[in-house]
């Protein structure tokens, strides 16, 4: 009789456990979804503010027309992509873009002392700062959550419920390798 | 920013109790103190009419039981009270602006917090504010409904870089996001903003010695006002005592804990360590910043002795942990030494380049100018014909020393600069007190200034020329650094044969606001730069270079 409820106490213990475990890993992965929607805001303001970038520049840059072409290209990349990876990726590609836009309005005192340019030119700025910053937010969050699923016990519960990896979010400073390309 | 909001909540919650039971316990010390001394003196009173030892000079039971009542009942009062308006009394106490969004320094304020915020998943409203002192400093405090309060001072804003700021502001955001700012503001706004009081009472009871000589035969009323005074100064006294009882729960160690995530959210240690730096050499700021707040502040106002020690002791009653510990953290953080950042600060602030002053008196193409009554005016130059509010394109203008006149719009030089006017609307609606020219609004050290082109003198509002003082943006041209020592040995001779500097009476103008009489004083005792002042605008007028005298003497320590 002792036994079978010792038996009992156990199974109770380990269904307990498991509930216990498993929310906490679905608070988690909650709090990383959280993260990667603060990106997406910032992202996508990032993408909203090329397209008057692109129209402010027209004007000026008539005989640069490809520099502009291939930023306006790199945003509709960006924004049609899914998925962390990609995403990053194309962002990536996006700045080395506008990387090269900039190095050519160097050339054009008129465009760059325009007010319109310089405010948006700002926000940009701003913007990119802030894409930073949450990507460390999302970053750590990710990092916590892989290595939770990774851990004893929690990888046995990570596998039957299927949690998998997320992917980190990473933007490659090209500046640091490579300096941008101008086409003249 | 990894730390859940139940977590934050949990700790929070065990912090506000202790706080709580203080809280009670000092109203309960309070009232059982003034209920004995009050029948202790009944007893006394009693007994010397009757001459009986019927009642004891002791509280019974039953009245210390009321007296726990009450205690409870005001401890409640306060403690809810407090946890209301805790943000909303420190902020008054410390007397904060808020942000002026056409100051570039400000606006950079502004647009830093945004980012970090975004860090934290924009959880917290945080308003930025500025504390009015050329000290380097900053706080926060956190209010209910994770809205939260930011200040830093302008001395801090001046001094460092964009990252250094970057960093300063991380390490706030994470005592607010971290919770602990909320214990401190509620500790702050409990007990220290009350005990705060007492530095003002201390200064009328002193002041208030000689008045009771003068007035001992006097009516009464005086020596009661100061009964009470002193009462409330014993009051106060006791709950100094207590806002340090509560302080030795407010560990020392939340500024590294803060320091450590300021820098998970930035990854940038070594701007924070450079900007620790920085703030530790520089002018924290007493007296502007009272002393019972300053668990406040990212760095302890009060260079104080039991902050930079090790040990049980020290941890104790310490608020901050020693600035070496913090800096190694720092420092091992990075990979680097502390010898490093130091070079690192230093060399920075030897790159960091003034700005040329324009030579204000270089020669430049005049002309002539028809106003609306056929007269010729001038001779000016571009800028200053920019700045006639009446000039047209069809303006009819002769170049100096030359035998033809034309329009604006042929002349190439005021055709272009015609054109930037137009694009700009700089001019001011206020005139020049001097010469009522239209006065021009110009940048000047990040903030705007109204500047007459003709007699180059400037008219600041009052608040803004500590910033002007603070930002140290502008060289000086070799005239203006004579003209300063002239000024200031002149002073100085005048000091020594004790004569008071005489400020010329004549010519008195109008405030270009207001239009009442300016009072002409010196801008202090210290830097006897003539100003002319608006009380009523708070605002000053500087003639010609003045301002820049100001700044060079200032920024060069070359008081009198």
């Amino acid at each position: 009789m002792e036994i079978l409820w010792i038996i009992l106490a156990i199974i109770a213990l380990t269904i307990i456990t498991v509930i216990a475990l498993y929310n906490r890993l679905v608070s988690a992965r909650n709090q990383v979804k959280n993260a990667w929607a603060s990106i997406e805001v910032q992202l996508k303001r990032r993408h909203d503010l090329i397209p008057n970038l692109v129209n402010t520049a027209k004007g000026y840059l008539k005989h640069e027309k490809n520099v502009l072409e291939n930023v306006t290209k790199a945003r509709q990349q960006a924004v049609d992509i899914s998925g962390v990876k990609e995403q990053g990726k194309a962002e990536s590609f996006l700045t080395q873009t506008l990387r090269s836009l900039f190095a050519v309005v160097e050339n054009y005192p008129n465009l760059k002392a325009n007010q319109n340019m310089l405010a948006l030119q700002e926000q940009l700025t701003s913007t990119e700062n802030k894409i930073a910053f949450s990507r460390n937010n999302y970053n750590d969050w990710v990092y916590k959550f892989n290595t939770m699923i990774e851990k004893f016990p929690n990888n046995l519960i990570a596998n039957t419920f299927g949690f998998k990896k997320e992917d980190f979010f990473e933007i490659e400073d090209s500046s640091v390798r490579k300096t941008p390309e101008v086409n003249f | 920013m990894v730390l859940t909001y139940t977590e934050i909540e949990q700790q929070k919650n065990t912090k506000i109790f202790i706080f709580f039971i203080i809280t009670i316990l000092f109203y309960f010390i309070t009232a059982f103190v003034i209920a004995t001394v009050i029948k202790i003196f009944f007893v006394f009173y009693l007994e010397l009419s009757e001459s009986s030892f019927k009642i004891s000079p002791f509280l019974s039971l039953r009245h210390t039981l009321i007296i726990v009542l009450v205690a409870l009942l005001a401890g409640s009062i306060h403690i809810i009270y407090s946890l209301k308006n805790a943000a909303v009394l420190i902020q008054k106490n410390l007397r904060t602006y808020s942000l002026d969004l056409d100051d570039s320094y400000h606006k950079k304020f502004k647009t830093i917090l945004e980012e970090v915020n975004v860090a934290t998943g924009n959880k917290y409203n945080i308003k930025p504010v500025i504390l009015p002192s050329a000290s380097l400093n900053a706080f926060a405090i956190s209010g209910t409904n994770r809205s939260a309060i930011l200040g830093i001072t302008e001395g801090l804003l001046a001094k460092l870089n964009r990252q250094q700021l970057q960093a300063v502001i991380a390490h706030e955001v994470a005592h607010i996001v971290s919770g602990d700012s909320y214990q401190t503001t509620v500790g702050c706004a409990l007990f220290g903003i009350y005990a705060s009081l007492l530095n003002g009472i201390r200064s009328t009871l002193r002041e208030s010695r000689n008045v009771v000589r003068s007035y001992r035969r006097g009516t009464g009323g005086v020596g009661a006002a100061l009964i009470l005074l002193f009462i409330v100064y014993i009051t106060l006294k006791v709950m100094q005592f207590f806002y340090l009882l509560i302080r030795l729960f407010i560990s020392r160690d939340r500024e590294l804990r803060a320091d450590a995530i300021a820098v998970r959210l930035t990854r940038d240690p070594i701007s924070l360590a450079e900007a620790l730096f920085l703030i530790s050499k520089g002018w924290r700021g007493i007296g502007s910043i009272d002393k019972n707040l300053e668990n406040l502040f990212i760095m302890n106002p009060l260079r104080n002795a039991c902050d930079e020690k090790e040990g049980f002791w020290a941890n104790l009653w310490s608020t901050h942990p020693p600035i070496k510990k913090r800096l190694k953290i720092l420092t091992s953080m990075a990979h680097i030494n502390l010898e490093n950042i130091e070079r690192a600060v230093k060399t920075k602030q030897a790159m960091r380049e003034r700005l040329k002053e324009a030579d204000k008196d270089r020669k430049q193409p005049l002309w002539l100018i028809r106003n609306d009554k056929n007269q010729w005016q001038g001779p000016f130059n571009i800028e200053q014909i920019m700045a006639l509010k009446w000039v047209r394109p069809d303006t009819w203008i002769k170049p100096q020393g030359q035998d033809r006149i034309c329009q604006i719009k042929d002349e190439v030089l005021l055709a272009a600069a015609f054109n930037a006017k137009l694009s700009k609307h700089n001019t001011s609606s206020l005139t020049c007190p001097i010469c009522h020219k239209p006065l021009i609004i110009e940048d000047y050290e990040g903030t705007k200034i109204h500047r007459c082109l003709f007699c180059k003198g400037t008219l600041v509002k009052t608040n803004r020329i500590r910033r002007i003082i603070a930002r140290e943006e502008k060289g000086f041209s070799e005239k203006i650094k004579r003209q300063a020592e002239i000024m200031r040995k002149e002073a100085l001779i005048a000091f020594a044969n004790k004569e008071k500097s005489k400020i010329k009476e004549n010519s008195l103008i109008n405030c270009p606001q207001c239009q009442s009489q300016m009072l002409r004083t010196f801008y202090s005792g210290a830097y006897p730069v003539e100003i002319d002042k608006c009380l009523n605008c708070d605002i000053v007028w500087f003639d010609k270079d003045e301002l820049e005298i100001l700044q060079y003497l200032i920024e060069n320590k070359a008081a009198i």
